[in-house]
């Protein structure tokens, strides 16, 4: 992703702008969150909010405390993540539960919270802040939502639609909320924001089940499913197959995905099934251009425009790039 | 291979595709929905090649569209009352009671399939309901056809109902005329009575006491209270199914202000009214054990699946929120359950 942006904005997330200063009372916790969570990671939220943020006429310099919060925000939750998950990996690094405990993991993921609420308190701008407060309210109710979906085999649409939005989406959406609010944009720019936020969100989910199911993939395969969880492909698969019904609910009680070669479904069964959650990710990012487009238009957007060209075209670069990636 | 498209909601090619189906020589589906200020409701279609979906056969398809199982719930009181009045002895109308049976379900297809017309015209799946995934959504048939289809069995459940309105007009008539206009004023503007906090209330009386009575009378030319009480049962066990399904719609009928039992209620108070309905089916097959229309196996015999039901009534208890996944299939679980118990209240009444 980052050969399509612009060299001062990939030049950025680059660097070390994301860790945490040492010179705190205590300052282990600090060594520990840069070792683990913090450090690595594709830096996608950070670099939509600084994409939408220069698209819409915002200069980078004021964009970067609010890229950092979505960032130290998001390394949070997957702190939290690890503790709920018990997972012992991440990024093929060891998790910070791994490395120290679940109690100090807990307080790891509390202390970047609170990091953020320091620094972007500082700016004194209260509607993003209570923006981002709002962010996380939803990513806790979409966590609470997927833990009801445990073991749940007949998950509709709409429920998966939900818990993304909230669980995915909500940190885009705030990412994409930002520029609106700075550029103190009325209530529709504020909304057209903030849908736009919410469908890069929920197809960003929609892409990330469908590299679950990619064996090419540097992650496992089919984690979802191991852990208890019907994804969007694994939704699709049961719509088209109901036959699987039996298999797949075993695999969701176990927690034992099968070897790759006793898979209960076909190749091509699954392959349809990726392919029709690409289209529903797809007809969300097709929305989100229509929307950047009115959001463009009411910032004053003009395509002669010089400043801001190269941000607008690697922000839509950056969604389409949404849609096809494969890690 | 498929493709996306992008169009204005009011423009020509987007009726099209919502109407036919079709954008050029393409099968277009709607997928999702954004709107744009001053440039009105958009509408991304997936664009698909026509050969390359497989619609079933043609039972099959229409088994799915007309909802065979809804329409079993609405027969099952029929039945019942079928089964009642030869256990009382009562002498049977047998052309006009199947006449009146099918009329009846002629109906309801016609508005379970102008309901998904119109629930797919407004793109209310794509809104935030809970909306099925039916005929029209898989590519199967358009919106269009379904539409004829749907008036057309709204006709035919019209004729197939003269016969009784020939033979008892007098109740046939006031009743049959209230059902009607209960049926297209449920969720159909104007009225869309389901919307304003009297949907539970006319589903009961409908699917209740109203057509029991009316079938009672068209079959039997005869009635008595224990038809009003098992009507009343029925007429329970299908606000058990509604309630259901408006337990998981309360944001999205709390946004458009519309009032249904569950939406006033709350999603606490109102997962908790689920099994009162089954309580009300209870107390009044237990009130007809007790004024003496028929014995304590049938007010026995639906407890045999109470684990069942139990099952389902505790995971809903579980749900933290109308989004919650545990309220998946709820719809068909509940339509189940209530498929269940019919199904005993028919067999005790006839073999018990």
């Amino acid at each position: 992703m980052y050969r399509t942006l612009p060299r001062e904005i990939a030049g950025h997330l680059s660097q070390a702008g994301y860790v945490l200063e040492e010179g705190l009372s205590v300052p282990e916790i600090a060594i520990a969150l840069n070792k683990t969570v913090i450090s690595g990671g594709k830096r996608v939220r950070p670099a939509l909010c600084l994409l939408i943020s220069a698209a819409m006429g915002i200069p980078l310099d004021r964009a970067k405390i609010y890229a950092r919060a979505v960032e130290l925000t998001h390394s949070a939750s997957l702190t939290h993540d690890d503790v709920v998950d018990n997972a012992a990996r991440r990024r093929n690094k060891p998790t910070l539960n791994d490395v120290e405990s679940n109690k100090k993991a807990v307080l790891g993921g509390d202390l970047l919270l609170a990091r953020v609420m320091v620094e972007i308190s500082g700016t004194g701008e209260v509607e993003v802040i209570r923006d981002l407060a709002q962010a996380v309210e939803d990513l806790v109710r979409g966590e609470w939502l997927q833990l009801d979906a445990l073991g749940v085999l007949e998950i509709e649409a709409h429920q998966l639609d939900e818990i993304s939005r909230l669980k995915t989406g909500s940190l885009i959406r705030w990412a994409c909320l930002v520029p609106a609010r700075l550029l103190r944009g009325d209530a529709t720019l504020v909304e057209l924001c903030r849908s736009f936020g919410d469908n890069l969100g929920v197809a960003f989910q929609m892409v990330d089940d469908v590299i679950d199911y990619d064996v090419s993939s540097e992650k496992l395969f089919a984690q979802d499913l191991k852990y208890g969880l019907v994804n969007w492909v694994t939704m699709e698969l049961l719509e088209a197959n109901p036959d699987l019904a039996g298999p797949v609910a075993k695999i969701l009680q176990t927690g034992s995905a099968p070897a790759s070669g006793e898979l209960p479904w076909s190749n091509d069964q699954l392959e349809a099934a990726r392919e029709r959650v690409r289209v529903r990710a797809n007809a969300k990012l097709v929305a989100a251009h229509a929307q950047l487009d009115e959001i463009l238009a009411r910032t004053g957007f003009q395509e002669s425009a010089e400043t801001r060209q190269p941000y607008v075209k690697a922000l839509r670069s950056a969604i389409d790039l949404l849609a096809r990636r494969k890690k | 291979m498929t493709s996306l498209i992008r169009l204005t909601q009011s423009s020509p090619e987007a009726q099209r595709a919502l109407w036919h189906g079709l954008y050029s020589d393409l099968l277009a589906i709607p997928r999702e929905v954004v709107e744009i200020p001053q440039r009105g409701l958009q509408i991304v279609f997936e664009l698909r090649d026509r050969n390359a979906v497989q619609a079933p056969r043609f039972l099959k398809r229409w088994a799915g569209t007309v909802r065979a199982v809804s329409l079993a719930l609405t027969a099952m009181p029929c039945l019942a009352i079928f089964f009642y009045g030869l256990a009382r002895g009562w002498s049977l109308h047998p052309a006009v009671a199947l006449s009146s049976l099918l009329g009846v379900m002629c109906l309801h297809s016609g508005v379970n399939l102008l309901n998904d017309v119109y629930d797919h015209l407004k793109l209310v799946d794509l809104l935030g309901s809970t909306g099925r995934v039916g005929p029209i959504q898989r590519g199967w048939i358009s919106a269009h056809r379904l539409r004829r289809s749907g008036f057309g069995f709204l006709a035919a459940g019209v004729l197939l109902g003269m016969p009784a309105l020939f033979t008892v007009p007098e109740v046939i008539l006031p009743l049959g005329a209230l059902g009607l206009a209960g049926l297209v004023g449920y969720s159909m503007p104007p009225l869309s009575l389901k919307y304003r906090g009297l949907g539970e209330v006319l589903l009961i009386a409908l699917v209740g006491p109203a057509l029991c009575a009316g079938f009672s009378m068209a079959a039997f030319h005869q009635i008595d209270h224990g038809v009003l009480l098992l009507g009343g049962a029925f007429g329970f066990l299908a606000c058990a199914v509604v309630h259901a399904k408006n337990l998981q719609l309360i944001p999205w009928d709390s946004l458009r202000g519309s009032k249904t039992l569950a939406s006033v209620l709350g999603f606490r108070k109102a997962k908790r009214a689920l099994p009162i309905f089954y309580f009300l089916v209870a107390l009044s097959l237990g009130v007809g054990v007790w004024r003496g229309y028929w014995s304590w196996s049938v007010a026995a015999l639906p407890w045999a699946i109470s684990p069942w039901a139990l099952r389902v009534l505790i995971k809903i208890q579980d749900a933290s929120g109308p989004a919650s996944p545990l309220l998946a299939g709820l719809r068909k679980a509940s339509s189940r359950v209530s498929l269940a118990i019919g199904a005993l209240i028919c067999f005790g009444i006839w073999f018990l």
